[in-house]
């Protein structure tokens, strides 16, 4: 009891290398997750856009975390490696379900279509609308554009999650919202 | 606008954390433990324990055969 106590009272940056030193999940690791959860949920379920997807996504990030526990260099804030980490696991993630789909609908497999709807229509709030012009933009730009707008990320963090300088993510978000004025200004 | 509609996304609701969100992660977590456990042994454990093994007995037939033990770098540099 001592032990956690002592812990909750550490920065996210030592609690990494304590985490890094044990041979398990031990009680660092358990603490990261605990201070972490709702973030990395908040990500996931931005991203991924379905409470399931977002679940998996999520168990997916902390699997990451715990393997990679020894590479957090400390050059980052340990909390904009977590955010980095769990925005490039739904970016792959996504991916590889966009090909799996693909790969389903040209093998005429109806049934991933025909259970779409329902998986949309479980999306809480998000319209169909607002659905559809996310999808029209790739992967990364809409990363950017939906941690932008929802969680109300600074240029400063976006750039350090995804490696860019703040300029070229400022001209992402930008030319994304353009994408969608052109392609949706009349519907929207 | 297609900009505003953009604003909408923060009105998003976000669900709570599932209820046994801390177990699966725990179960998953330990079962890439011992995927990675297995690897490491199957890949350098095992392959490093048969290398060592077959120079032994390698040693012994050669000592067998000849009366002589085989030399090797550390015998030579004395």
């Amino acid at each position: 009891m001592d032990a956690l106590l002592e812990l909750t009272e550490h920065t996210d940056e030592a609690l990494a290398a304590e985490a890094a030193r044990e041979g398990s999940d031990g009680p660092a690791f358990v603490a990261l997750v605990d201070r972490f959860r709702d973030r990395v949920w908040r990500i996931c379920f931005r991203l991924m856009g379905h409470a399931d997807d977002a679940q998996d996504a999520a168990q997916e990030v902390f699997v990451r975390l715990f393997l990679n526990r020894g590479k957090f260099d400390g050059r980052s804030k340990y909390s904009t490696w977590v955010h980095g980490v769990a925005v490039r696991t739904c970016l792959t993630l996504r991916r590889g379900r966009g090909r799996r789909r693909r790969h389903e609908e040209t093998a005429g497999m109806a049934a991933l279509d025909a259970q779409a709807p329902e998986r949309r229509a479980a999306m809480p709030a998000l319209s169909l609308d607002l659905q559809h012009m996310l999808d029209s933009l790739d992967e990364e730009d809409r990363a950017l554009v939906i941690l932008k707008y929802s969680e109300n990320y600074s240029y400063e963090e976006l750039a350090e999650i995804f490696g860019l300088s703040e300029s070229a993510c400022k001209m992402r978000v930008s030319r994304a919202r353009d994408k969608i004025q052109q392609k949706f200004g009349d519907s929207a | 606008m297609g900009i505003d509609i953009l604003e909408q996304l923060a009105a998003t609701e976000i669900p709570p954390v599932p209820a046994d969100f801390d177990r699966d992660v725990h179960q998953r977590v330990n079962h890439a433990l011992m995927l990675a456990h297995v690897a490491e042994l199957g890949l350098r454990v095992l392959p490093y324990a048969l290398v060592h093994m077959a120079q032994a007995l390698i040693g012994l037939l050669s000592l067998t055969l000849s009366g002589r033990f085989p030399a090797n770098s550390s015998t030579q540099d004395r």
